[in-house]
């Protein structure tokens, strides 16, 4: 997963296919990146798979990012992966925006 | 003259107004501002002034220039409808950044915005942001009232704030008599994966109520395990239309094997065509590799529409494999075939791939042509040269797509081509998406060249998108 900087705030880009696996992974990386401090956005521009599983372990990484304090917003969603947000009311739990440059601010 | 109430924190001067306030308290804002040299923003706060006497505003502006030279942004905050409207009739609204700052609420009057449609949203976005005890105990109450409205909003943001701690008052709001706070009660249990809510909500998924069944359907498949595809499967079977489609949703997001596989079974029984466009849709985001053979097969059905959902399930997952079939079935017989085998091949970089559609162009009909044209905008890798020639065809609809692939591909050959365009083109459609070009680059001095247009143009879209955009 490739991260960059930019605006005081870190964007995670994922790619491929969320499932429980790689939800998992990038759990586990998201959180040592917070952990360093800052908010973090994550870029779901090449994601082109996702299901329930890969959706929980993003739930998991907000509800300790929400504990801790830390800012998780997400981004470039294609039109498929954001209904799977809004199917599931999420997009009312997460703060997603259509553009990186948006979530930057 | 009102006793003039104001913070400074973090380089931030709030300024809380009340209707006693007058010029003299706003002048007071003044002083402040000289007096400290680290404030970077204002913000006046009217939350509890629902008018403004002209002096007052008089006052806010002298506020603004001192602002403007101090290079600090001022924001008006929480003003009432009747400011708005003044503000709008003396065109001053323009001066200041206007916006809602929740942190000047009380929390009953907070909550009470959970009434108002357009902002219960944000405000339960913003309650959830800053949960606290005093506000989950504001929320538990609200919830106890039993209004309905309030608890929907009560329910969701508690659920927002990952509220894992009074999971026994989402479960008791499943009972509720009213279906907006079922509804809630059901999405909430999703976010907080509560599993053992997990069988109750079946017994919702064939409510008849507005939204029961998708809220049920979607935290069913956030809280899954091996076992519910097949448990979800038999409502692919329902008599009611509504959850076949809500089971397939549910299904495609599980999205594992069984999942997919009762779905593709599901196509083959399936009747009714909305049911078969939301399977082929769901059938598309899965990555087995027998979805890419059921599309394209789908591409031969009766149905426009479903073939059409078929081919942009293709090209979403990219057509890999089936690229030679595709290109083959672009000659079809049956134009409708090659319209849509086109379409499915969005996206592709293969250059060779891209030289062969462009040969098959002049052996089509029309509408292939036209699909040619469209999906060429959506590869990279295509020549200029070959939709430069489409844009003196006589097929108005192909001069169009030509133009919009030029500017998807080759901005600057396509902003050339608009500035020609948008003069002598004798459709109207083309001359439009020309200007939307000229608009969308902004070449130097556009605006002239299109306020030059207006004499001429005869179109009333074009003359009022132009206007709309630079003015008369």
């Amino acid at each position: 997963m490739n991260i960059k900087s930019a605006n005081g705030k870190s964007v995670a880009y994922l790619e491929g296919e969320i499932n429980a696996e790689t939800g998992a992974a990038v759990k586990a990386e998201i959180n040592a990146l917070l952990d360093k401090g800052g908010a973090v956005v994550l870029s779901f521009k090449s994601v082109v798979y996702m299901n329930s599983s890969g959706l929980r372990e993003i739930i998991d990484l907000f509800k300790t990012a929400n504990k801790n304090k830390k800012e998780v917003s997400l981004c470039d969603m294609n039109s498929d992966i954001r209904e799977m947000f809004s199917f599931t009311g999420l997009d009312k739990v997460f703060k997603i925006y259509d553009t990186e440059a948006q979530a930057l601010g | 003259m009102g006793d003039l109430k104001y913070e400074i924190k973090n380089g931030i001067l709030k300024a809380h107004i009340n209707p006693e306030n007058d010029l003299a308290d706003i002048q007071e804002v003044l002083k402040v501002v000289e007096s400290h040299s680290e404030v970077v923003l204002i913000g006046i706060d009217m939350y509890k002034c629902s008018y403004i006497q002209s002096r007052f505003l008089a006052g806010l502006v002298a506020v603004k220039k001192l602002a403007m030279v101090r290079k600090i942004t001022i924001e008006l905050l929480n003003i009432s409808d009747q400011i708005a409207q003044v503000l709008q009739s003396t065109n001053l609204q323009k001066l200041f950044v206007i916006r809602d700052d929740y942190s000047s609420y009380p929390l009953d009057a907070l909550c009470e915005k959970f009434y108002d449609t357009e902002k219960a949203g944000i405000v339960s976005e913003y309650l959830s942001a800053n949960y606290d005890d005093d506000i989950k105990n504001k929320l538990i109450e609200i919830i106890n009232g039993g209004n309905p409205i309030l608890v929907e909003y009560a329910l969701l943001t508690m659920g927002r704030a990952q509220d894992y701690d009074n999971i026994e008052i989402y479960r008791k709001a499943l009972e509720a008599s009213e279906a907006s706070v079922k509804a809630a009660a059901i999405l909430v249990l999703g976010w907080v994966g509560d599993t053992h809510s997990k069988d109750k909500l079946y017994s919702y998924l064939t409510s008849k109520e507005i939204n029961v069944p998708e809220s049920a359907a979607a935290s069913i498949a956030l809280l899954s395990d091996d076992t519910d595809s097949e448990k979800l499967a038999k409502y692919l079977r329902d008599e009611d239309t509504r959850i076949r489609i809500v089971a397939i949703y549910a299904l495609s997001l599980i999205n594992d094997e069984k999942a997919f596989e009762y779905l593709a079974e599901a196509l083959k029984y399936e009747k009714e065509e909305q049911v078969r466009i939301q399977l082929a849709k769901k059938i598309a985001l899965f990555r087995d590799k027998r979805a890419g053979t059921i599309l394209l097969e789908l591409l031969d059905d009766g149905s426009i529409p479903l073939r059409e959902a078929a081919a942009s399930g293709l090209s979403r997952r990219g057509t890999g494999e089936f690229t030679d079939k595709l290109l083959e079935k672009v000659c079809d017989n049956d134009n409708w075939v090659g319209f849509f085998a086109a379409k499915s091949l969005a996206g592709i970089e293969d250059e060779n791939v891209i030289k062969k559609l462009e040969s098959f162009y002049d052996k089509v009909e029309q509408n292939v042509k036209l699909a040619i044209v469209e999906v060429l905008g959506k590869c990279q890798g295509v020549d200029a040269a070959f939709l430069l020639s489409k844009i003196n065809d006589e097929n108005e609809d192909i001069r169009k797509e030509a133009l919009n692939s030029l500017n998807l591909r080759h901005g600057p050959v396509a902003l050339t081509a608009a500035m020609k365009l948008y003069n002598t083109d004798s459709s109207w459609l083309v001359r439009y998406k020309a200007v939307n070009i000229i608009l969308e680059q902004k070449p130097v001095g556009y605006d002239t060249l299109l306020r030059a247009r207006l004499k001429d143009e005869t179109n009333k879209y074009i003359l009022e998108h132009i206007i709309g955009e630079i003015g008369e």
